[in-house]
């Protein structure tokens, strides 16, 4: 029998992995997160005298060094949104009775958007259409809804206790998708393409950091996952519309390099400079972003030459001007990064209202950004839409 | 942050991060995922350190916020960042194997993270049931019943000198 007593005892007595966090490491990221607020708070309070501000000054720490020009981007921008200063804000409507939602994905559209309340540790998936809100029903523990395209199709994992699974939502009905004979653990979140086809990375449940992982397709209307023919060390987080899969190779649970494999397996490195590691985590018609390290900075990368494009953050060379690795981008190239929007080499200022403050989570081709605002105490203050 | 200020800071985190990393590893369960609670709950005690070293409550404090980042660190896409820092290699055996080798861990992962938190916080940290209930949002009662169900879980799983039920159950034992 356990006791508390006997509980305590073994907890304090359990076998721990050595910590790598270093005091020092620490002490240097705290000056840096010190430092990046006060640059954030010069920033806005800049905003706020100056009453029509170019987008590249409004870039993170531009106050210290002078920002880059936008570079040319082969995909046609919207010239008279390009100067635009801000871009408006609306609020999302939020289900009764959830809390703490977080918009996840917007379709290359801008119809449909999934985003997540929290009910103590579970999720709660909700489902915008044309900007009405709508609870998605709850068939276990925790539903979190994580990638919807164009015809509203959603993807998500769905969990109750040790068992967990992605399924697919359409037409008012969850679809279970299934997994090769044995328990697996379906990580980071499932993404989906135009025509419906979903990827995911699956290990075997119990193991860790993607120790016997593989990585699976389900086609449109398929319950029956392809196992797709990439490495071993490469974790996948995208699929583009026309089947291609992006990703990056890991090396001791470190990205080296971001990729783009066809479904035969055929993997391209995107360009990653000597000396450097890159990561691939989303991509959108001709674009794939991610990040670069050890500078912390945004990736974009065109994915027909895998070259690097550079990111309006890319003007500031060191980690603490950097919003970090980029998380979403659309058709035209903008980039989601650490809960900014960035367009042909700029940041773009994301209107809110009474002091709050922008995070930005996904991006739509027609340039509709969806994410939250937050409280002058960092709280979630709602759910928000941007029009870029 | 001011020089004196920062030496009381690096005091109490040199003295504390054994123990915050315990709590965390075992919170999550994962090495890496505890490293990046850590260094999130300590960086973020770097910002407000003025304000939280006075608090009465110190530790209490620093409890309320690495379970939050527990908590909220399903939420993010934690598993596509990695880590800011550059961390050191981890020297001799891997994370995974050690982890495997402790019956105690292996039966807390498969407990529901709720259940989990609460013996965490409680039977680690020596949260009272109040405490634990507001660090982790919820009310007395269900910190109490989240409690005795993990506790019964785990003799389920641990009880009766039966530790080869677990290897041969739970755990794929090496």
């Amino acid at each position: 029998m356990i006791e508390e007593q006997d509980l305590r005892d073994r907890l304090w007595q359990a076998d721990v992995p050595a910590s790598r966090v270093e005091v020092e490491a620490l002490v240097r990221a705290g000056r840096k997160r010190v430092v990046r607020r006060r640059a954030r708070q010069a920033a806005i309070g800049a905003a706020l005298a100056v009453a029509v501000l170019t987008v590249p000054a409004v870039v993170s720490g531009a106050l210290k060094r002078p920002a880059t020009p936008p570079v040319a981007s082969p995909v046609a921008k919207p010239s008279t949104k390009a100067a635009a200063p801000s871009c408006a804000v609306t609020a999302l409507p939020v289900p009764a009775g959830l809390t703490g939602v977080q918009p996840e994905a917007v379709d290359p559209t801008g119809r449909f958007i999934v985003g997540n309340g929290v009910q103590k540790q579970d999720f709660r998936p909700i489902l915008w259409t044309d900007g009405t809100a709508r609870a998605l029903p709850v068939p276990e523990k925790s539903v979190q809804v994580t990638a919807v395209n164009a015809s509203g199709v959603v993807a998500g994992l769905a969990e109750n206790g040790p068992d967990e699974y992605v399924f697919r939502y359409e037409n008012g009905q969850y679809t279970k998708l299934r997994t090769p004979p044995g328990k697996w653990h379906p990580y980071p979140e499932p993404a989906i393409n135009a025509a419906g086809d979903i990827v995911i990375n699956v290990e075997p449940q119990g193991n860790v950091e993607g120790k016997g992982k593989i990585s699976l397709l389900w086609k449109t209307g398929s319950t029956t996952p392809t196992r797709l023919p990439v490495p071993a060390s490469a974790s996948i987080h995208d699929i583009t519309d026309d089947g291609t899969v992006i990703g990056t190779i890991y090396r001791d649970g470190v990205g080296v390099a971001g990729y783009a494999w066809d479904q035969q397996g055929h993997g391209r490195r995107l360009a990653t400079p000597a000396g450097k590691t890159t990561a691939a985590y989303a991509a959108e018609g001709d674009w794939v972003t991610g990040g670069q390290w050890p500078e912390m900075v945004p990736a974009l990368w065109n994915i027909r030459t895998g070259e690097q494009v550079k990111v309006g953050a890319r003007a500031m060379p060191t980690k603490k001007d950097s919003p970090g690795p980029g998380e979403a981008v659309n058709a035209a190239g903008m980039v989601v990064a650490g809960g900014s929007v960035y367009r042909d080499g700029g940041q773009l200022t994301l209107a809110t209202a009474g002091g709050r403050t922008a995070r930005a989570t996904a991006v739509a081709d027609n340039g509709l950004v969806v994410g939250l605002a937050l409280d002058r105490s960092g709280e979630n203050a709602g759910p928000r839409a941007w029009r870029c | 942050m001011r020089s004196e200020l920062e030496r009381d800071y690096v005091e109490y985190v040199t003295g504390q991060l054994p123990r915050l990393h315990r709590m965390a590893y075992l919170l999550c369960a994962d090495a890496h995922r505890a490293d990046d609670i850590v260094q999130a709950t300590l960086t973020s005690l770097y910002v407000n350190w003025k304000r939280a070293s006075a608090a009465d409550n110190l530790d209490g404090y620093v409890h309320r916020i690495m379970v939050r980042r527990y908590l909220d660190e399903r939420r993010h896409r934690w598993s596509r960042v990695l880590l800011g820092e550059a961390l050191p290699d981890l020297p001799a055996a891997a994370p995974d194997r050690v982890e495997e080798r402790d019956l105690l861990v292996t039966a807390l992962r498969t407990l529901p993270k709720g259940q989990r938190a609460v013996l965490v916080l409680r039977y680690l940290a020596d949260l009272s049931v109040e405490a634990t209930a507001e660090a982790l949002g919820c009310s007395v009662g269900n910190v109490k019943s989240q409690g005795s169900r993990g506790l019964a879980a785990l003799r389920g799983v641990l009880g009766g000198g039966d530790r080869m039920r677990l290897a041969g159950g739970v755990g794929d034992q090496a």
